[in-house]
């Protein structure tokens, strides 16, 4: 019938796998949308239905079908459950207590559905997908706050600077500059507020562990300052939240010695009272020692630091810097998830991306012309079959579109290393379980000029759309002509050494009035124009 | 603020640099080379001449042109290009040499400048800073050595060169090496101290341009 082709087409548009493509799975979602043959889709509507005396005799009355009470857990493998998994229909939407066992359990199709479904057949039905897709699953449109200001004082080639961040930045300056440093101290601060200020948290994060005295600025003819200052400032909603740490060396002589943060030392009898009004506001009953105990546990688990919004994001930074034999699944050295700062996890992190996820990921069919699918052998059978010699732990293979049809498969260890580094930082931007906050070191590594500037106009435009903030240094002009810096949320910083040797940052930025000129950015860096290039020689 | 500086060779850009911070405190990270620079790579470089390479040619294409004068104007905090030039050959680039009497050095500044603004089409003239020395930078920096007017010598290369191989100082003929042998303009105190500017008028000029407008 007419009607159970178009739920299946559809039930593909929404991006149901193959098996949910099926006669049952169709019938289940004619019944829950309320279309009978005759009805069009904008005519779709929410109602509640139990499976046996809803769905099933829906589909034997509406469809002239004859299924049995004895198919129910066919409904509930086929349609019911993946529905539910894929959040295209509401579990007891009318009574949210019910039991699971019992017989009035009930299911609706979601809104969200349902207007995707007014547009079925008309030439907006691609955008009303795409919508579809993004707000399908709630933490796919997580608003997140932006670090609008860093201010940098005292670590290693940084002895003041202060600057404003846009929501996209891009770093250039001369080998040595100081554009790693900048990164490692919003790192260090990360590594504080996540209760992980040590070598391991520090390393984990991307920062070059120095002995203390070379961590302190250190310039001919100036006295040596102690102490560290890393500030920043977070925009949200209007609002601006002032997160910052001072650390100090417990010795500076010492390679292994602790950093101690004494922004939080000093904030610890708040951050105590807090506990103490937590555990109370939850339970006021508790005897004294009660109470003890409890804060004992909290200060077991989290030790004493705030724990909020902002010092999430401080924590979860991360300076990526990939290696191509880590995203070939050959090495791995970082421990972070779900990725580490040399490209560990991307195959794990890609295999398990929801439906709106997965489409932005495909966009980079775009950079390759060569690329047909992107496949994830989770059993390793693949591995089993001689498709790999066994040393990489990667399970990511891609399909050649042309090649021979039966000889067109090769693993993450055989592929070309660009599209490595593209999926991983397509995967960064994309992805809801990747940082808010993090910085890529040489973004360009691995890449041909052309597709610098093609990626960096995509990865500025999954930024906006994914609510990533990020910070990215490169050596290769051609990125540059990836950015529009007449949109304020992407920003170029030089950074640059003083006579003295102090790392300085400036915004590049083109003056009023000068929007109509043509200008290519990476002609301006390569001709000197922009500064960040060695000058003496 | 970032200053763009076209000039001859990468020596005088040296010594720009020193007279920029010792006047004004200009760190070295402001100075932008605009020329000579890297537009030209080492393919085509191999088939020039010393001759045609970073002379006062160079400095006349680059005001004709102006595209990259331009572009270095249209970033936020950058005011001013310095044009450098050596007089010594002022004859090739049609400005005809005064009487060598009194005015003589005043003369050939605004005699070189009218022809840069003409090579202009006379843009820019607020953010142009006219670094012209008589007769070449050499000229500027003989005034640290010798405590003479440098303003009239023959040959101010030969003379320097002989200035300061009498107290044992060699030095390259690279931007490093003038940089070094300039060094003392980079500080105020000397300036004031050995009146640096009173053996080179072209120098005091140059120095009372940055001064006004910077």
């Amino acid at each position: 019938m007419e009607k159970i082709t178009e739920a299946q087409t559809i039930l593909k548009d929404l991006g149901l796998p193959e098996s949910q493509q099926n006669k049952v799975s169709a019938l289940t979602f004619l019944a829950l949308c309320g279309i009978a043959p005759n009805d069009n889709w904008n005519e779709a509507k929410k109602q509640s239905l139990t499976l046996s005396k809803g769905i099933i005799e829906f589909a034997n009355n509406i469809y002239k079908q004859d299924y049995k009470q004895n198919t129910r857990e066919s409904f509930r493998k086929s349609a019911i459950n993946p529905f539910l998994n894929f959040q295209i229909i509401n579990l007891n939407p009318d009574d949210p207590n019910l039991s699971p066992q019992s017989s009035n359990t009930h299911y609706a199709i979601k809104e969200l559905v349902i207007d995707t479904l007014k547009h079925y057949g008309t030439d907006n039905w691609l955008n009303a997908l795409e919508q579809f897709r993004k707000l399908q699953f709630k933490e796919n449109i997580e608003e997140t706050a932006l670090v609008r200001q860093i201010v940098i004082n005292n670590y290693k080639s940084v002895e003041k600077i202060d600057f404003e961040l846009g929501r996209f930045n891009v770093f250039i300056g001369a080998n040595g500059s100081g554009k790693s440093n900048i990164l490692e101290a919003i790192a260090m601060i990360g590594a504080s507020k996540g209760n992980d200020l040590d070598i391991d948290g520090l390393m984990d994060r991307g920062v070059r562990i120095a002995n203390p005295k070379l961590t302190l600025s250190s310039f001919l003819g100036k006295q040596t300052d102690k102490e560290i200052k890393i500030a920043t400032v977070f925009e949200d909603k209007g609002k601006n939240i002032p997160i910052q740490s001072i650390f100090e060396s417990s010795n500076i002589s010492d390679l292994y010695a602790k950093w101690i943060d004494k922004e939080t030392e000093s904030n610890s009898p708040k951050i105590i009272l807090d506990y103490i009004n937590e555990v109370y506001s939850k339970k006021s009953n508790l005897s004294k020692d009660d109470i003890l105990e409890e804060i004992n546990k909290k200060l077991r688990n989290k030790g004493i630091h705030e724990d909020n919004k902002y010092t999430q994001i401080l924590s979860d930074f991360a300076i990526f810097n990939l290696s191509t034999q880590t995203l070939r699944g050959l090495q791995s050295h970082s421990r972070k998830v779900p990725l580490g700062i040399n490209g560990e996890g991307l195959d794990v992190l890609i295999s398990n991306f929801n439906n709106y996820e997965n489409s932005k990921l495909l966009k980079c069919k775009i950079f390759f012309n060569w690329l047909d699918k992107i496949i994830f052998d989770k059993q390793d059978e693949f591995k089993l079959s001689g498709h790999k010699l066994g040393k990489s732990t990667s399970t990511l293979y891609f399909h050649d579109k042309f090649m021979q049809k039966q000889n067109n498969l090769f693993s993450a260890e055989n592929a070309n290393e660009g599209i490595l580094h593209v999926i991983f930082y397509l995967a960064l931007f994309i992805s809801n379980k990747t940082p808010d906050l993090f910085a890529i070191d040489n973004i360009e590594t691995a890449l041909n000029p052309s597709l610098c500037r093609s990626l960096i106009k995509e990865l500025a435009s999954l930024s906006k759309e994914r609510g990533k903030q990020t910070l990215i240094t490169t050596h290769n002009p051609a990125v540059l002509d990836g950015l529009n810096l007449h949109d304020d949320s992407q920003r170029l910083f030089e950074v640059y050494r003083t006579d003295e040797g102090m790392t300085k940052v400036r915004r590049i930025k083109f003056k009023k009035g000068t929007e109509q000129k043509q200008h290519k950015l990476s002609e301006m860096w390569m001709e000197g124009l922009l500064g960040a290039i060695p000058q003496d020689f | 603020m970032k200053i763009g500086v076209i000039c001859e060779g990468h020596t005088d850009r040296a010594v720009i640099r020193n007279i920029l911070k010792g006047l004004k405190g200009v760190d070295s990270s402001q100075i932008v080379p605009l020329r000579p620079d890297y537009s030209t790579d080492e393919t085509d470089l191999s088939q020039v001449t010393v001759d045609n390479y970073s002379n006062w040619s160079l400095v006349k294409a680059e005001c004709e042109n102006q595209i990259k004068i331009d572009r270095f104007l249209s970033i936020e905090g950058h005011d001013f290009v310095i044009i450098h030039i050596d007089a010594d050959c002022s004859d090739e680039y049609g400005v005809p040499k005064p009487a060598k009497n009194d005015n003589y050095s005043e003369k050939m500044r605004d005699a070189i400048i009218a022809k840069i603004n003409e090579w202009l089409g006379n843009n820019f003239q607020d953010q142009i800073l006219y670094a012209v020395a008589i007769e070449e930078t050499e000229a500027w920096i003989l005034t640290i050595y010798d405590k003479r007017d440098s303003t009239q010598s023959a040959d101010p290369k030969a003379k320097l060169k002989r200035s300061l191989s009498r107290i044992g100082i060699k030095y390259d003929h690279t931007h490093a090496g003038f940089y070094e042998i300039s060094e003392k303009f980079s500080k105020k105190k000397h300036f004031k101290k050995e009146k640096f500017r009173d053996y080179n008028k072209s120098l005091d000029d140059f120095c009372q341009e940055v001064e006004n407008k910077l």
